[in-house]
Parts: C-alpha cells; structure tokens; sequence
C-alpha cells in the first residue's frame, strides 16, 4: 500500500485549490469577460446586454461546477484510497495482535507444562519416596532401633533435598528476591554465578509492578546468558538500569566481546520479546560500532502504572 | 509360595528406584531382580530376566508405562504387569487396565510391603 493518511489529505487539499497559473488564467478570463460585457453594454442595446450577463454568468456558473466536480472525484478517490488504506492497517493490526495473543499463551502453556514437569519429576518424586521409606522406617523401629535412627537421619536429608528443589522452583517462578528488593539487588544476586563478571549500574529504576519487574528480570538473565555464552572474548558484562521521566523503565545489557557481524535470533531472543510484548514493551539487539553486543530493552509508562 | 516372587522395577526415576529396592529388601518373599530407567530398557530386561512382577511407571519420557505394558502384553512373558502413578489414574490411561495386559494400578505413595504382597496375592489367589 503506497497511501498514508496525510498524503491522502495533501491530495484532497489539492483536489480543492487551483494550481497557480490556473487561478492567473481564471483571473484574466474574468476580466476579459467583464471587459466584453462592458463593452456590449454600450454597443448595443441594454435587453442584448442582459441576454449576454446571464450566459457569461451561466458559462462562469458551468466552469464552476466543472471544477467542482473534478475536486469531487478526486476527493472521493483520496478518501476510498484512505479507506482502503485504513482497512488494510486494522486487518494487519488485528493480524499480528492475533498472533502475538497465540504466542503469549503458548508461552504461558509451555511454562505451566515445565513447572508441571519439574514438580512432577523433582519434589513430588522425593516426596513419594519419602512416604514408602518412612513407613518402612516405621517397622525397622521396633526390629532394629539402630539402624531405624541412621535411617530417619537419610530421611532428613532427603527432606532438606525435597525442600531445596521446590525452593528452586519457586526461584525460577518469581525470584523471592525479586518480590522483596526490587530488580536491582535481584539481578547483581543471580549475576554472581554468571560465567563472566556482571556488573549492574542503577540509574533510580524504582519499583515497578510484579508482571513488569518479573518480564526484565528473566530478559536480563538470558541476555546476560547469551553474551557468556556467545560474545568472543568478552570479559565483562553491564546491567544499566533507569528510570525514565515518564515513569517508564529501560534497560541495556551490553558486553565488550568481538565485534559481532550480525545477530540471529534464536528462540532465547523469541521468548524475551514475548515477555516484553506482553507488558507492552519492546527490545533491541544490535551490535556495538567498537567490538560487542548491546541489547536494549523498554517498557513505557502505560504498562509500568 | 514357592520361591521369592522375582521383580522388575521400572522408573526413570532414580529417587523412585531406590525406593523400591529399599520396600523390595524389607518385604520378604520378594526379591528386586533388575531395574529399568526406560520402556525400551524394561523390555530388554524382561525377556532377559522373566520376571514374576513388573512394576511400571506410567509417566516416563518417550515410550510410556502404558505403551511398555502393551508390548510386555504382545511378548507373552507370563508377567504380572502392576502400573505405579503419583496420584490416581492418569488421564493417559484411556483403556480397561485388562486390555493392555495390567493387572492393577497402584498409587506410588500407597505402596508398602503390605500393598505388594495384597496385590500379588490378590492375581496369584490358586
């Protein structure tokens, strides 16, 4: 599609105004038609004179609805072009809106799916066991007190086990950190076990709601996961967090590896979109002009109040 | 009961197999002949070993508990199959217990010494 609105209005606009050397044209044609009926006017007789007044008005009159209904026209094709335009805008909007819902809720879908699996698969299983070994505890008590203590003592161990993995899970669902001190303190908590050294810089981010908070939080993770992973020679990584007048947050995770010569995204790329998308916000991978990789990440006000 | 009833426990999960070796040891009468941590793996296991009971996992990645059963059922082994779960029949279960060549299903909590030998007993009443 080739029209935007306000060429649209240019063209309407256009449609109404005579071009220049038109309005001179329709000047001296005005005025040669006044001179003519002046000079009929003492020539002849005064009836021949009104005879030529109204066809000069009639003809002045046709000129104008001529021109008139050419600026019609033009103005009715400008505005079907908008039309057209407009509805081809809403059914892309509605399109892509569409899709990124789907995307959302797969999203969603394959988190509940992994949470699923990792209760199933980690504190469910231990806590299953637990239930068949301490029964089986239970009856040693009167056979062998002995070896019944030794074994409730495992069993103690395999409870702070089960408690340790559903604390995990809980960690990768909301980050308990995260509720309490906000992004900044989260972030240089997880950063310390990252393979290169993190360095966070906060710029006054504030506090911002949980769905927002929670959306950076994992974005940042998993570029400062990439950049470890990805950026050559890179031997620092840098979290500059800030708050912006509006009230909205923005974020830049850069790294100081070798100059990248183009990015692809991945599904690790995809799935921080996502995220971001989802709390209206937006993010940018480019490469550095001096050596590595900066990933810019943005949530406006709307979605942070 | 002549003989210790022989068992085949399969579970991809290791915390789970060691459960079982533990309940296995403390019940007598029944002794852990192997273990499997896979369909595929149970199925070599079983034509190998011929056990008298398999105790099966229903949620195991690739080939699951309900599949293995299936195929125990088509190699004729004379097996007892008893399917375990966490919690009660899974929705993946679709068919009678019967049709797949299982015997009982078991919840994985319920499972004692008493609960084995009951279920055995019950399927081995002559």
């Amino acid at each position: 599609m080739t029209i935007s609105v306000p060429q649209t209005r240019r063209e309407v606009l256009r449609a109404w105004t005579l071009p220049r050397p038109a309005q001179r044209l329709l000047a001296t044609a005005l005025a040669a038609a006044l001179v003519v009926v002046v000079t009929w006017l003492l020539l002849v007789g005064a009836w021949r004179a009104s005879l030529m007044l109204v066809a000069a008005a009639a003809l002045v009159a046709l000129a104008g609805l001529a021109r008139l209904l050419h600026a019609e026209r033009c103005t009715v094709r400008a505005l079907t072009a908008e039309q057209r335009w407009l509805a081809a805008a809403a059914a892309q909007s509605t399109g892509e809106l569409r899709r990124s819902r789907a995307r959302i809720a797969a999203g969603a879908e394959r988190e509940r799916r992994r949470i699923e699996r990792d209760l199933h698969d980690g504190a469910q299983q231990r806590l299953v066991a637990l239930r068949i070994e301490l029964e089986l505890a239970e009856e040693l008590v009167e056979r062998d007190p002995h070896t019944a203590r030794e074994r409730l003592r495992e069993l103690e161990h395999e409870v702070d086990e089960a408690l340790d993995e559903l604390r995990a899970l809980a960690h990768g669902v909301y980050p308990p950190l995260l509720a309490d001190r906000g992004l900044s303190e989260a972030l240089r908590a997880e950063t310390v076990r990252a393979a290169l050294p993190v360095r966070v810089r906060d710029h006054g981010i504030g506090r911002h709601p949980t769905e927002v908070e929670s959306a950076v939080y994992f974005c940042v993770l998993e570029a400062v996961q990439n950049a470890c992973k990805h950026a050559v020679g890179a031997r620092q990584v840098t979290i500059t967090l800030s708050g912006e007048h509006d009230g909205g947050l923005s974020v830049e995770v850069l790294d100081d590896g070798a100059r990248m010569p183009q990015i692809v995204p991945g599904h690790g790329i995809a799935n921080m979109r996502e995220r971001l998308v989802a709390v209206d916000g937006g993010i940018e991978i480019a490469p550095r002009p001096r050596g590595g990789c900066v990933v810019r990440m943005r949530v406006p006000a709307r979605a942070v109040r | 009961m002549s003989g210790a009833v022989t068992v085949l426990a399969v579970d991809d999960q290791e915390v789970f197999r060691r459960t079982a070796r533990r309940l296995l040891d403390a019940t007598p009468d029944f002794e852990l002949v192997g273990e499997a941590a896979s369909g595929p793996e149970a199925l070599r296991l079983a034509a190998e070993l011929l056990p008298d009971l398999v105790l099966l996992d229903i949620r195991m990645p690739g080939m699951d508990g309900i599949e293995t059963a299936r195929r125990l059922m088509r190699m004729e082994l004379q097996s007892t199959v008893v399917l375990i779960s966490i919690g009660e029949v899974p929705e993946l279960l679709t068919e009678p217990l019967q049709a797949i060549g299982v015997v009982a299903h078991l919840r994985k909590q319920d499972l004692s010494a008493q609960t084995l030998r009951r279920t055995w007993e019950s399927h081995h009443a002559s």
